[in-house]
């Protein structure tokens, strides 16, 4: 069978591993800068860290990690430097990034091939094969289209009249705090078919959401998680209705809705990480005790409109304004 | 062993082991004409620099080495152990002379290496001072017997009267090399694991006597025989020879694996050599306690024998706190290879008079351990420090009370058997150190038994540091009522945070509590020294813990700080959010978590802070929004 858009790696790209001279990062550090140094990592598109350092690849090309996430393709469309714990996929010609995607993707459906044991390696991936198709998607609209765009930034007058409240409100101890708190229990995950509910999880990833099933929310959007196991005190401000387990806390303002006041307190609570850990987990005690730095305008009035200036200053927030 | 007729091949081994080592040294063996930052030129390199080729013309030692643009350090090698002075002499006479004569470039250092790799290598080194060639030596005249790490001859750069006590020591990485090098060698060899520690340990005693070992011998029975005398030999000087035993060399019963076992013999004894292990001895550091971690840490699986060694720099961290003095009873109720005695007892080698210091080895330092195997290490290591008749017990701690008595005019303790809980009669302990095992599994002892254990040998007032598992501090349950207990009949000093690496490649969050004991503790006054002590000036690099100075240490810029606060409790420090602060315990904490997470302030943003960190969680959402966007997409309905 001959097929005109079936092609071999080999025959469209030069492969080579990586830079050896980044196989050690120590000299690095301290030394960051904005050129991208790309290693085996199966996430944020294999960017170990952005370094003060000379761009050695020309984009666009592809990197595959040879350890790590083996076999996790990635296109990168900036000039950036790669390790030599991937390798580097050089167009022979020059191939549209459109297709750049397309054999990314192929790529990775051969993960299955590789392992410790068995390397992926230059000769091996040129032998692969892989169907490139005519795609409607032109990529630079399509970025365009989902990335926020930039604005200029408004100077905001800092408010320097900083007060701690309890983050949770107590009708007779803690007057002042912030919010009311919510737990749930909820039926564990692998009991659930898949669906459209988001599942929140004590992830740090992806919002908190690990899954999404078919079952009714547990609770409505528009309020915080707070983990207290798993990433403890991992703090989420939740879009949409979701279902979320005893693991997670979830924190509504006492007084009105008010989504700007709820990404402030959710960085604050994160500021309190560092206080727990695998050993020493966050709870309900733990949590009633948090106090939080808060902007006044008066003795007894939070300066929301201070806090709404600072988020609505954050790039790209206008993309979130119409889920609030 | 033939003898090759060609003088170039016969030098192939101490050329190889020269390379080897200076690598391990912290060297960058590569042609520096080559390579921008290569700093040794091998054997002909060196015609690639055109003023060591005119003055050396045709005539090349092993290596020379680029201390900086001006300054050399020449390495000759020969064949021969008893060629050692040979290789100096024309190290020193055949190439330093010429490389001097020049106006632009000095040959500073020399060396002389002899061996092979079947006989082991010896190595004199010599600096140029004033004119004269001086040896380099360690403490007590001792000659340096291996070739000097960067440190090293940095330091011989820039002393004009080298202190030798002050001498760096070799690169962390050296240890852990050597012990990988042992480990694999024991392996092969087919030596249990857990016999390995102890193998090393009878085979360094048997060099702690000056006598010869003779590496030619073929018959492993004689070898044996001998490195076994030479224990039992040493063990009488210091009266301990109950611990033969635990140390002497076991012939593997079946004779096929006896050539196995005479090799592991052979090679294990010339990498201990190469450690400078026997010169080590003499020197003021710990050098073999640095060993010993690091070989069960990176060689042994630390996690399999279920030994986790204290490492030095917190051992030492602790005893300088307690300001440990010559008229403390120390005790260390779990003390694995004795990395707290050896710490306490080089403190007060500092500060003593050579009186104080001979009564306390002998009468103020008692230590316990489980582990035979371990015990007998704990001993090795103090009889190289010198302190040969100390109070060290095998067994299990909890049978053995510790009580006060008198040896010949020296108020000591004595161990004797302990029936229950039963407290010491007359305590003598007045400081504990201590890392007890930390209970892996249901049914282990859990620590705080060991704590208690420890407070029952205790004199009123006297302090104990331990470090435990964070879960021991913060648990519910039994844990929460032994702390309630714990503060009812005894006062918290201080508890600091330590790195999860610190027994790295085991990752276990652990904090190190300071105990008064006996002194009910003040809620109303008593303040509380806590800190997050989370970086020690280490890093990971290639799957190995090693010091950076790059690196920032809270555990030493606490350490002047705690040590007064120990003295005197109303003393005020700058609280430190996220780092530090003294404070009183909360009365309201029903839960008695003794742990700094609980007490020390957060950080307060500032306006730029809450910007960054806000637009961050902005991106993180929007990112979230488009990687989901078709599972989100109920609003847009």
């Amino acid at each position: 069978m001959t097929n005109k858009e079936v092609t071999t790696i080999g025959s469209l790209f030069d492969v080579e591993y990586g830079q050896k001279e980044y196989e050690s990062k120590s000299f690095l550090e301290g030394e960051y800068g904005n050129i991208p140094l790309i290693s085996s990592k199966g996430d944020e598109n294999g960017v170990y860290d952005f370094y003060n350092i000379k761009s050695y690849y020309k984009a666009p090309f592809i990197t595959v990690p040879r350890v790590g996430t083996i076999g996790q393709a990635f296109v990168q469309d900036k000039d950036c430097c790669v390790d030599n714990n991937c390798m580097v996929l050089l167009p022979k010609k020059d191939i549209n990034i459109e297709k750049l995607y397309q054999i990314a993707y192929q790529i990775r459906l051969n993960k299955w091939k590789y392992k410790y044991g068995r390397q992926i390696t230059p000769k091996r991936i040129k032998l692969q094969e892989i169907r490139l198709i005519d795609s409607k998607i032109d990529y630079e609209k399509f970025v365009k289209e989902i990335t926020p765009k930039k604005k200029a930034k408004a100077k905001i007058k800092e408010n320097k009249n900083i007060k701690l409240v309890p983050v949770i409100y107590l009708k007779d101890k803690q007057e002042n705090g912030l919010c009311e708190l919510h737990k749930k229990t909820a039926l564990p995950q692998n009991q659930l078919e898949n669906g459209k509910t988001p599942y929140v999880t004590t992830s740090s990833k992806n919002n908190g959401v690990s899954g999404y099933y078919d079952e009714e929310p547990n609770f409505k959007g528009r309020c915080l998680t707070v983990a207290l196991n798993g990433s403890v005190g991992e703090t989420f401000f939740q879009f949409d209705d979701f279902i979320t387990s005893g693991d997670n806390v979830v924190l509504k303002l006492k007084d009105e809705y008010n989504p700007y006041l709820l990404f402030y307190i959710s960085v604050m609570i994160k500021n309190h990480q560092w206080r727990y850990n695998y050993y020493r987990k966050l709870n309900l005690t733990k949590l009633k005790k948090m106090t939080i730095p808060v902007p006044f305008k008066s003795e007894k009035e939070l300066d929301l409109e201070y806090i709404k200036n600072i988020v609505e200053n954050s790039y790209g927030f206008d993309e979130l304004r119409k889920y609030l | 062993m033939t003898h090759s007729s060609k003088p170039k091949n016969s030098e192939v081994d101490a050329y190889t082991y020269i390379k080897e080592e200076l690598e391990k040294l912290g060297w960058i063996v590569k042609n520096p004409a080559r390579v921008s930052d290569g700093e040794v030129y091998k054997q002909n390199e060196v015609l690639y620099h055109k003023e060591l080729k005119n003055l050396l013309g045709r005539d090349m030692p092993e290596a020379v080495i680029k201390l900086n643009n001006e300054e050399f350090w020449a390495i000759e090698s020969k064949r021969d152990r008893d060629m050692i002075d040979q290789a100096l002499y024309e190290a020193k006479n055949q190439y330093a002379k010429k490389i001097n004569k020049s106006k632009k470039i000095k040959c500073v250092l020399i060396s002389g290496v002899a061996g092979n790799d079947t006989d082991g290598y010896i190595v004199k080194n010599q600096y140029l001072k004033n004119g004269k060639w001086e040896n380099v030596l360690l403490e007590k005249g001792k000659i340096k017997n291996i070739l000097l790490s960067k440190k090293q001859s940095q330091y011989i750069l820039e002393h004009d009267n080298p202190e030798w006590s002050e001498f760096p020591d070799l690169p962390e990485e050296k240890y852990i090399d050597s012990a990988l090098e042992i480990n694999e060698i024991l392996h092969n060899a087919g030596i249990n694991k857990n016999k390995r520690a102890r193998f090393i340990a009878g085979l360094v005693l048997s060099l702690a006597d000056n006598s010869f070992i003779n590496l030619k011998e073929n018959d492993t029975t004689t070898l044996v025989e001998s490195v076994n005398s030479l224990i039992n030999k040493k063990l009488r000087e210091v009266e301990k020879e109950s611990f033969f035993n635990f140390l002497k060399l076991e012939l593997p019963p079946s004779r096929e694996n006896h050539i196995k076992y005479r090799d592991a013999i052979k090679e294990t004894i010339k990498e201990l050599e190469a450690l400078d292990i026997k010169n080590a001895m003499a020197s003021g550091k710990d050098i073999l306690g640095e060993f010993y971690e690091k070989f069960l840490k990176y060689g042994n699986g630390a996690k399999e024998i279920g030994i986790v060694l204290t490492p030095r720099h917190i051992t030492e961290f602790a005893v300088e706190v307690l300001d440990v003095s010559c008229n403390d009873y120390v005790l260390d109720p779990t003390c694995g290879t004795g990395g707290f005695l050896v710490s306490s007892f080089d403190y007060i080698k500092k500060n003593s008079s050579d009186k104080q210091i001979e009564k306390f080895k002998n009468y103020n330092l008692f230590g316990i351990e489980q582990d035979d195997e371990v015990v007998a290490l704990a001993l090795v290591n103090m009889i190289f420090r010198g302190d040969g008749r100390n109070n060290m017990s095998e067994g299990n701690c909890f049978q053995k009370n510790i009580e006060l008595t008198n040896k010949k005019g020296n108020q000591t303790g004595e161990f004797v058997k302990r029936i229950g809980k039963e407290l010491a009669k007359n305590p003598v302990i007045t400081k504990v150190l201590m890392n007890p095992p930390f209970a892996l599994k249901k049914g282990d002892e859990k620590e705080r038994h060991f704590i208690d254990y420890a407070l029952s040998q205790m004199q009123d007032g006297g302090i104990l540091f331990a470090i435990v598992p964070i879960s021991v501090m913060v648990e519910g349950g039994g844990g929460k009522s032994w702390r309630k207990d714990l503060l009812e009949n005894n006062t918290l000093l201080s508890a600091v945070t330590f790195p999860e690496d610190l027994f790295y490649p085991v990752s276990v969050g652990t904090v190190g509590v300071f105990i008064k004991k006996g002194i009910s503790h003040n809620f109303d006054n008593q303040n509380v020294y806590f800190a997050r002590g989370i970086t020690d000036g280490f890093r990971k690099k290639k799957g190995k813990r090693i010091t950076d100075e790059r690196e920032r240490n809270q555990i030493e810029e606490i350490k002047e700080e705690l040590k007064s606060f120990l003295v005197n409790q109303n003393l005020k420090f700058e609280d430190v959010p996220e780092f530090k602060k003294i404070c009183k315990l909360d009365t309201e904490d029903k839960n008695y978590e003794l742990v700094p997470e609980a007490y020390i302030d957060s950080r307060i943003p500032n306006h730029e802070e809450i910007e960054e960190e806000i637009e961050e969680m902005i991106r993180e959402s929007v990112a979230f929004k488009i990687k989901f966007y078709n599972q989100l997409n109920q609003h847009d309905k």
